[in-house]
């Protein structure tokens, strides 16, 4: 068993709060990211759940056992971090065996754990060379090796592939995946890139000035953002946000430009209890549909093409600006 | 707005662009606070 589990934890720097009293639990073999904009909070949370920051109010459980007091090399979990840590000095099989060298671990353990875990990673070939001689992506097989070895109970990842180019980072997110599905261990990742949260995660924690606005399944926090932040956050070009206002009966929705578009019926239930209320209107770029004359419906409006641009290499490669605030129905 | 179209939809600035809505997935947000609002089934 695994969880990890925090309950209304709080974090302080003097009298600035940064982490405001934050619940959620990880399940056994889960995969679980962290993903919000720069000073969210989520690296603060991480190295809270490491041990590497200290926590100002509430509790950490990882695997049954309350760990606000203990010591990081106490907690048995593992950590990732983005520059890899890895010691300049040491060869790849030394860098591995390091964590259960310290642990004093018998050397037939130490040996048997160390290419077990390059068998793993595929890294057999690189265990008698230096880091300097490695690939960006290799160190991160490396670093991830570390982890491996000490059969940790969590991992922790810190934006582990940031220092990777596009191309590595895509290749790795997929090495990362399977690992876990090979391994089966708990993991908490934190990213900035809602790409890498949403094709790795099990669950995603949404976070924004040191809360947790949603903790939800990637497709939950696509298709039911609990916010319009998490809504902004997620899918590329971002949801499209109108201010709108709620028509009679909850059957329209009068959007800028007295545009006036119907609520289908399915969705009257929910827009009823907002008549006459101003409310944000968000739609994401992929359901906004080129209305040709084949299929336009009382929901289209003519627009003006203000800038486009191919998204290669998405078959729909188009995508538009519409001066919607202009559009007369 | 921002649509994706189409890769033969030959979009140029500036040229008029009709825009149909999927409005079975459309969101609702509070203006103030930024909280969804949902319905009873979300």
């Amino acid at each position: 068993m695994s969880e990890v589990t925090l309950t209304n934890v709080v974090k302080a720097f003097g009298a600035n709060e940064v982490i405001h009293g934050i619940n959620l639990e990880v399940r056994s073999g889960e995969f679980v990211v962290f993903v919000g904009p720069s000073g969210c909070g989520k690296s603060t949370l991480l190295r809270m759940i490491a041990g590497l920051e200290d926590i100002t109010a509430g509790r950490i459980v990882i695997g049954g056992t309350v760990v606000n007091d203990l010591p990081p090399r106490a907690r048995d979990i593992a950590m990732v971090f983005q520059d890899y840590a890895l010691y300049p000095h040491k060869t790849v099989y030394e860098n591995m065996a390091f964590g259960l060298r310290l642990r004093k671990r018998p050397d037939h353990e130490i040996k048997s754990r160390v290419a077990e875990a390059a068998g793993i990673l595929q890294i057999n070939h690189l265990l008698e060379r230096k880091p300097r001689e490695l690939s960006g992506g290799q160190r991160q097989r490396v670093a991830m090796g570390r982890a491996i070895v000490r059969q940790p109970k969590a991992f922790l990842f810190d934006e582990p592939l940031s220092n990777l180019d596009a191309l590595l980072r895509s290749e790795m997110r997929v090495e990362i995946k399977k690992l876990h599905h090979k391994l089966g261990n708990t993991v908490v990742y934190v990213t900035h890139d809602q790409v890498e949260a949403m094709t790795l995660a099990d669950r995603i924690v949404v976070l924004q000035a040191g809360n947790l606005i949603q903790y939800d399944s990637p497709d939950g926090i696509y298709n039911r953002p609990a916010a319009k932040f998490v809504a902004g956050f997620t899918g590329s070009p971002p949801m499209n946000f109108l201010p709108a206002r709620m028509g009679d009966g909850g059957r329209s929705i009068h959007l800028p430009g007295g545009v006036d578009v119907p609520v289908p019926e399915h969705r009257v239930a929910e827009c009823v209890r907002h008549i006459g209320r101003d409310v944000t209107f968000g739609l994401r770029p992929s359901t906004s549909l080129p209305a040709m004359p084949t299929h336009r419906t009382s929901s289209s409006f003519p627009g003006t093409c203000s800038w486009s641009s191919r998204l290669v290499p998405t078959p729909l490669a188009w995508c538009a600006s519409v001066a919607a605030a202009t559009a007369a129905r | 707005m921002t649509g994706r179209f189409p890769p033969d939809a030959g979009l140029k600035i500036g040229q008029n662009l009709p825009v149909g809505l999927a409005m079975s997935h459309f969101h609702l947000f509070d203006p103030k606070t930024g909280v969804a609002i949902r319905g009873a089934d979300w």
